[in-house]
């Protein structure tokens, strides 16, 4: 036996081990129970060792501590299973304790079932233990088998009625089998001094420990601690020193003789360094056999955190949290959905695959979303299914879910918000998910859920400060940014810059209001954006402007682009069938590097050259911008467009003349007045160098500019002497009254620009908008001063008329007060050239 | 976990319970107003909130679909059926009326059956005793009837043993079967117990006559029966039984020798025989609420004390009893409706649903009157409106849960007979032993008082005659429970018309309020004191 006195002492070691790494684990009663076992166990095993070797105090108390242990087993096991079923069983606990606590006082005091053994030494110095076997041991160890039939019977019934259950008893059944086999094996001559029965207890231990595991009642982690594996570690080494000590003092007494002197130190040294070995092996094994897996997903997280860490990026998050959760749980597939801020539904944002249906689409009075923003972390399909709430999903999420094979849920929050929703299917081979797996679950969801909020503010933010929050489309700061970068980008190749200004943009806000005004603006930029794609970038240059960059692209492909454009916006407003809304029309200029700049800013100069150019000769065109021609007509103005033109104004002669005629009836002063405006108008404008398309339209814009005068009443109209307050206020509302008189022809309406402005001074100081210098229309600067030179020089109820040179040294006083000075002076010299016949009222 | 799976609606408070109905009603207006079926009776109208579609929605019964659901005309319905389930229509144009249940609709009512069954072995929250093993001895129709999906669907989640199988039941006759039943649980053991109320009542009586027989015949070697064994412990229960019986000088009780889990009954008047099958099983039946049309929708709690609905078999609304009457008196009033969490304590509503998860049938009026019982019970922690099963709706009298008896076939069972009845009026009432009966009041025409022979009895035996001809679940109301429920009184010549006179009123057919009846009685007695004795009982 003695040569064989290892085998208690390592099981020993395995106990304790055990005892102490499960004290240092969650309890509940099952871990007690365990523990309990353990500690039977520690007490038959060390105190039958303790007695072999006949240690202090006595070996009957020794003999006594081992019957306890032995004793204790049984009903350490039963607790055990009672505890392992979940059932209540009180009543049994206590009684069989009483009555195994009855036996021990019993045999303590009197030896009655089986006294201690009479130790005897053998002439070899070998102590041998003789047992004084008597008939009431039967007693004895009928107990303890009815205690551990009653287990075995309690786990028979349980096991019979659950199916899970019986995998689980599998490992418990085998361990007391192979305790009973050891325990037979005693009678085996084979076996004889072996302590078989040891051997298995320690093994039977193992396999409740293994059952326990089953459970995933602890974590392996908090088990193999640095210090269980130094307790181990002591412990082999120990045992080493014990065992070989003697063997290796002789080696060196014998073989080292010339260190004998040190031969402690040596064995300290190599002691030392065996227990340090003992120590790495054991973390190295122990690391890999068991922990592997959390070390894994440990580091896993770690690479997950600095990855999500160190970008700003929604995508790259998303796939950085896909990455990890696939790396660490083997699930097939991972989709992510990402709360929609418009309808807060949650929206496939990422998934595992880019040939992914990116269909799904979670409401946002799914109970999964209330389910998951109430609670934190992850939600498995199964339990989903078994909660009240599930009872409310519709028939066509459940199929998504199952026809994705969503078996898991991971929440992704910013503060209570819920912003995201992670549905990962099934895991390979079809394993399910542990509480392992949720539980790193957990962790991505609380890593990923700050780097996915802070992310998307992050992106949302950059967004605004990028685009022009009406069209969506770049603002003008970065326009110069990506102009800029493109020029530097791509310096040799070509460059070109379209500028797109809509054409009385202003009128179409007055005659629809802002809010139509909007709307019209989002619609030219969805075209705009339609026809440019991926082809360059689009800008809102300005309020009614802008800007395409559009690299590697020539003066001519650009101008293609332009034209498709102005045609799609021209026909935009078409569509809308219940009211007629005014045609809106675009004034486009053009400039490419490197033919027409050579510069960034010569670019936008250019290209704004050219529109002005287009604004200059009728608008509604677009307009190439070259060099040669700067001098010249300073462009290339599409010829259909103006050959449109030309029967658009035809077509209105007749209304235009039914309005004067209505004038003329009310007051006939004001149809001269207006005839004369309109001769001295077209002149003005010929003298500018204006084309005869325009000089028409300005013409018309005079015959009708004081149509508004039919709504003044006649007594304010002819009243001799200077007007009220009041009443200059009501004369000065014939301008709104003839917006509104000629807002309902849509088709007249490009003479508002010059009749609201007629009356506006060069200054700033004029009504009805205060507008000033070139922000008046030139058409209505032209009016302004025709208007009041007829004025002036005619004969009217409140005063007398001034002489022609009168006139036109007001109007030279007033140049760039009232009138424009340019054409102020245009004026003057074309009178006094007799350019301009002055027109006397009759 | 299971308990929380199934029986996991009772912890819902109300507005919990609301966003369950409310999700489930939006998902199925969306289904409904998309098929033929709904563009048919919307007017290819699309509501897209609840409150929109009950405005919409006149409320509906049988009729307005009998044209495409008796032709199953499954794919002018929202979902196409998997199965359709049969019933019978009050008499008169159509026998039989048909319903379809699609597969959401199934899956529903199997979890919903499977909380009941959880429920009728609890006696607290969370505690519930079911297993495989177990065996529940059935006492309800076989498909095409509703009450045979139990079975079917029951055994997709749990595999209960029912007594007899299922096959085998389909073949037999009820009371076949009822008796190969008690013989595979006197071998087996019974579990559970499910029936209508009635049924169940009448199988628990016959049960000691049963056992006699069966032990006698296992003396006379009897070839047929002799294949019923007892298991060991049972002959020793049986043994152990009869002695007490003997002893205390009674029949054998079910109860002496099973030991009921749970115990369930469906159908109308359970409240008649709830305390005697109490009595007879030692445990207190928990009734189920569950019909043709609607599913399986509502069941009581181990309180035995009102039921609950389950929140997602059918969207709910209630008809306050002064609509309901309002509407049974003039067929043009749309009554209006309530919803679950808008009922009041101690009112009694007529059910109105809308299947859910596909089903056909929309603001549909069942028929039943419910009372509601409180909105919160401290007893079972729910908080929940809770209600009591009255009765039929008073235009029909049902009787044990068997018929459904209607002016109509009434009116055709009087002409069919012959017999010179002028008026008549019809009251469901209880005998002395709470037991359901029909009381028919009649008036017999004044040209056959002294020509024709028309004593009681006659007309008793005449009536009962045509009513079954007529109504063939009349027929086994004798058939399979033994009951005959007519009873006659007839009263004086011109009491109707006097009634009429005095009061200016004419007095409903069917059900009338107790006390226009015992206004009606008096005019009797006042203007013929002399005719004292004709008045039966």
């Amino acid at each position: 036996m003695d040569s064989f006195v290892f085998i208690p002492v390592i099981a020993l070691c395995c106990y304790t081990f055990l005892l102490l790494s499960f004290l240092a684990a969650k309890k509940n009663k099952l871990i007690n129970s365990f523990l309990l076992f353990l500690s039977a166990m520690i007490l038959w095993t060390g105190g039958s060792l303790c007695m072999r070797m006949q240690l202090w105090p006595t070996l009957n108390f020794w003999y006594d501590v081992s019957m306890l242990g032995l004793t204790l087993m049984p009903i350490a096991f039963f607790i055990f299973i009672v505890e392992f079923i979940g059932l209540k069983d009180r009543f049994f606990k206590l009684f069989y304790l009483v009555i195994i606590a009855f036996v021990n006082i019993i045999n303590i005091t009197t030896g009655f079932f089986l006294s201690a053994p009479q130790a005897l030494t053998a002439p070899d110095g070998k102590a041998s233990f003789v047992y004084s076997i008597s008939w009431p041991m039967t007693i004895l160890f009928a107990v303890c088998a009815a205690i551990t039939f009653h287990s075995l019977y309690l786990l028979f019934k349980y096991s019979k009625t659950n199916e899970m259950a019986k995998k689980q008893f599998t490992p418990i059944v085998r361990g007391v089998f192979i305790l009973v086999i050891g325990h037979l094996a005693l009678f085996v001559p084979l076996f004889k001094g072996f302590p078989t029965d040891i051997l298995s207890g320690v093994c039977f231990a193992f396999f409740l420990f293994y059952a326990l595991y089953q459970r995933r009642l602890f974590k392996l982690t908090l088990l193999v601690s640095r210090g269980s594996c130094y307790a181990i570690a002591a412990g082999l080494s120990l045992l080493l020193f014990s065992n070989f000590i003697g063997l290796f003092q002789s080696f060196i007494d014998n073989n080292l003789a010339n260190f004998q002197d040190h031969s402690m130190l040596i064995i300290a040294v190599f002691f030392t360094m065996a227990t340090f070995l003992i120590y790495q092996g054991m973390k190295k094994f122990i690391d890999k056999v068991f922990i592997k897996d959390e070390i894994l997903q440990a580091e896993n997280l770690k690479e997950f955190s600095l990855t999500v860490s160190k970008s700003l990026n929604v995508n790259e998050i998303l796939k950085a949290l896909v990455d990890v959760i696939q790396k660490t749980i083997a699930v097939d597939k991972i989709y992510i959905c990402i709360r929609n801020e418009k309808n807060d539904s949650f929206v496939m944002a990422h998934s595992t695959s880019a040939l992914d249906k990116k269909m799904v689409c979670i409401r946002k009075d799914n109970p999964i979303v209330s389910l998951l923003s109430n609670n934190a972390g992850c939600l498995l399909m199964k339990d989903f299914k078994r909660n009240v709430a599930y009872k409310s999903m519709w028939e066509d999420e459940k199929k998504q879910f199952s026809d994705l094979k969503i078996e898991c849920f991971v929440s992704l929050k910013d503060a209570s918000e819920l912003v995201g929703i992670v549905l990962l299917s099934g895991k390979d081979k079809h394993s399910s998910f542990t509480d392992n797996d949720t539980n790193f679950l957990g962790y991505v969801d609380s890593i990923g859920s700050i780097a996915v909020s802070n992310s998307r503010l992050y992106e949302k933010a950059y967004l605004e400060a990028r685009t022009d929050e009406l069209t969506g489309l770049l603002n003008r700061k970065y326009f110069y940014e990506t102009i800029q970068y493109e020029y530097e980008n791509n310096r040799g190749q070509s460059l070109a810059l379209i500028i797109l200004n809509i054409d009385d943009f202003k009128l179409y806000n007055q005659l629809y209001g802002t809010k139509e005004g909007d709307i019209a603006l989002q619609k030219i930029s969805r075209i705009i954006q339609a026809s440019v794609g991926s082809n360059g970038y689009v800008s809102r240059y300005s309020g009614k402007e802008f800007a395409i960059i559009l690299p590697f692209y020539d003066l001519l492909e650009a101008k293609n682009l332009a034209e498709i454009i102005r045609l799609q916006i021209s026909d935009m407003n078409i569509r809308v069938a219940e009211y007629s809304f005014k045609k809106l029309t675009l004034s486009g200029g053009i400039c490419s590097i490197p033919y027409a700049a050579s510069s960034v800013k010569e670019l936008i100069d250019n290209a704004d050259r050219a529109i002005y150019h287009v604004k200059r000769n009728g608008k509604n065109a677009i307009m190439t911008y070259s060099e040669r021609d700067q001098n010249h007509v300073a462009g290339n103005v599409t010829t259909d467009t103006l050959g449109q033109k030309e029967n658009v104004y035809s077509d209105y002669e007749t209304t235009i003349y039914a309005l004067t005629a209505a004038i003329d009836t009310k007051d006939h002063y004001t149809f001269d007045h207006s005839n004369n405006v309109a001769y001295y108008a077209v002149e003005l404008a010929y003298a500018y160098g204006m084309n005869k398309e325009t000089a028409n339209n300005i013409r018309e814009s005079a015959l009708l500019h004081d149509v508004g005068k039919i709504g003044i009443p006649e007594h304010i109209f002819n009243k001799p002497g200077p007007l009220t307050a009041k009443e200059y206020e009501i004369m000065k509302g014939h301008v709104e009254n003839s917006i509104g008189i000629i807002r309902h022809l849509p088709s007249l309406d490009y003479v508002i620009p010059a009749v609201i402005g007629h009356h506006e001074r060069y200054d700033g100081q004029g009504y009805p908008r205060r507008i000033s210098k070139e922000d008046i229309p030139v058409s209505a600067r032209i009016l302004c001063i025709a208007d009041a030179f007829d004025a002036m020089i005619s004969v009217r109820s409140y005063k007398k008329p001034y002489s022609v040179r009168h006139s036109l040294e007001i109007i030279n006083d007033e140049a760039g007060l009232q009138f424009d000075p340019i054409l102020a002076h245009v004026f003057i010299d074309a009178v006094n050239n007799g350019l301009i016949k002055v027109q006397i009222a009759g | 976990m299971l308990w929380q799976e199934y029986c996991g609606f009772l912890d819902l408070d109300m507005d919990s319970y609301m966003s369950i109905q409310n999700r489930l009603m939006l998902e199925q207006i969306s289904l409904w107003s998309n098929c033929e079926l709904g563009k048919q009776i919307l007017d290819g109208k699309k509501p897209e909130t609840i409150d929109e579609y009950r405005k919409m929605m006149p409320l509906s019964t049988y009729g307005d679909y009998a044209d495409i659901l008796l032709q199953k005309k499954g794919e002018m319905l929202p979902d196409q059926p998997v199965i359709w389930i049969q019933t019978t229509w009050e008499g008169g144009k159509q026998p039989i009326k048909m319903a379809p249940y699609t597969k959401s609709m199934l899956d529903t009512y199997r979890s919903n059956m499977v909380a009941c069954l959880m429920l009728s072995t609890s006696s607290e929250k969370e505690k519930f005793d079911v297993r495989v093993t177990d065996k529940i001895l059935y006492g309800l129709a076989p498909l095409p009837y509703a009450t045979g999906l139990f079975p079917l669907l029951l055994n997709e989640e749990i595999a209960i043993e029912f007594l007899p199988p299922v096959r085998e039941a389909e073949k037999m006759s009820f009371s076949e079967c009822n008796k190969a039943g008690f013989k595979l649980g006197l071998e087996k053991n019974i579990d559970y117990f499910f029936g209508l109320g009635s049924v169940a009542y009448f199988i628990s009586l016959s049960l000691s006559s049963m056992s006699k027989t069966s032990s006698q015949s296992s003396t006379t070697n009897d070839a047929k029966s002799s294949k019923t064994t007892y298991s060991l412990p049972m002959l020793g229960k049986l043994i152990l039984a009869k002695y007490r019986c003997k002893k205390e000088n009674r029949n054998l009780k079910p109860k002496d020798l099973f030991k009921l889990k749970g115990f369930m009954v469906a159908g109308t008047d359970n409240h008649c025989y709830k305390d005697d099958l109490e009595d007879l099983w030692g445990i207190r039946p928990m009734e189920i609420f569950a019909g043709t049309e609607p599913s399986c929708i509502g069941t009581e709690t181990w309180t035995r004390n009102g039921m609950y609905f389950f929140p997602d078999a059918c969207f709910y609304e209630f008809i306050p009893e002064d609509e309901m009457n309002r509407s049974l008196d003039d067929d043009s009033y749309q009554p209006k409706t309530y919803l679950m969490n808008e009922v009041i304590p101690g009112e009694m509503y007529e059910l109105v649903i809308s299947v859910l998860k596909g089903g056909a049938f929309m603001r549909y009026r069942v028929g039943d009157v419910y009372r509601c019982m409180g909105l919160e019970n401290d007893e079972d922690k729910t908080r929940i409106p809770r209600f009591k099963y009255i009765d039929r709706v008073p235009t029909i009298i049902d009787i044990a849960g068997f018929t459904r008896i209607s002016e109509r076939s009434i009116k055709s069972a009087v002409d069919l007979s012959g017999l010179d009845i002028q008026e008549w009026i019809a009251v469901k009432e209880y005998n002395k032993q709470n037991r359901p009966l029909m009381h028919m009041y009649v008036e017999i025409s004044t040209s056959s008082i002294s020509s024709c022979g028309l004593s009681k009895e006659i007309l008793k035996e005449h009536l009962t005659v045509y009513f079954k001809y007529v109504d063939h679940d009349y027929k086994d109301l004798k058939h399979i429970l033994g009951m005959e429920p007519l009873e006659i009184t007839i009263l004086k010549s011109g009491t109707f018309e006097e009634y009429e006179k005095q009061t200016g009123r004419k007095m409903r057919h069917i059900n009338p309020s107790i006390y226009h009846i015992k206004e009606l009685l008096s005019i009797e007695k006042q203007n013929f004191a002399v005719n004292n004795n004709r008045r039966g009982v």
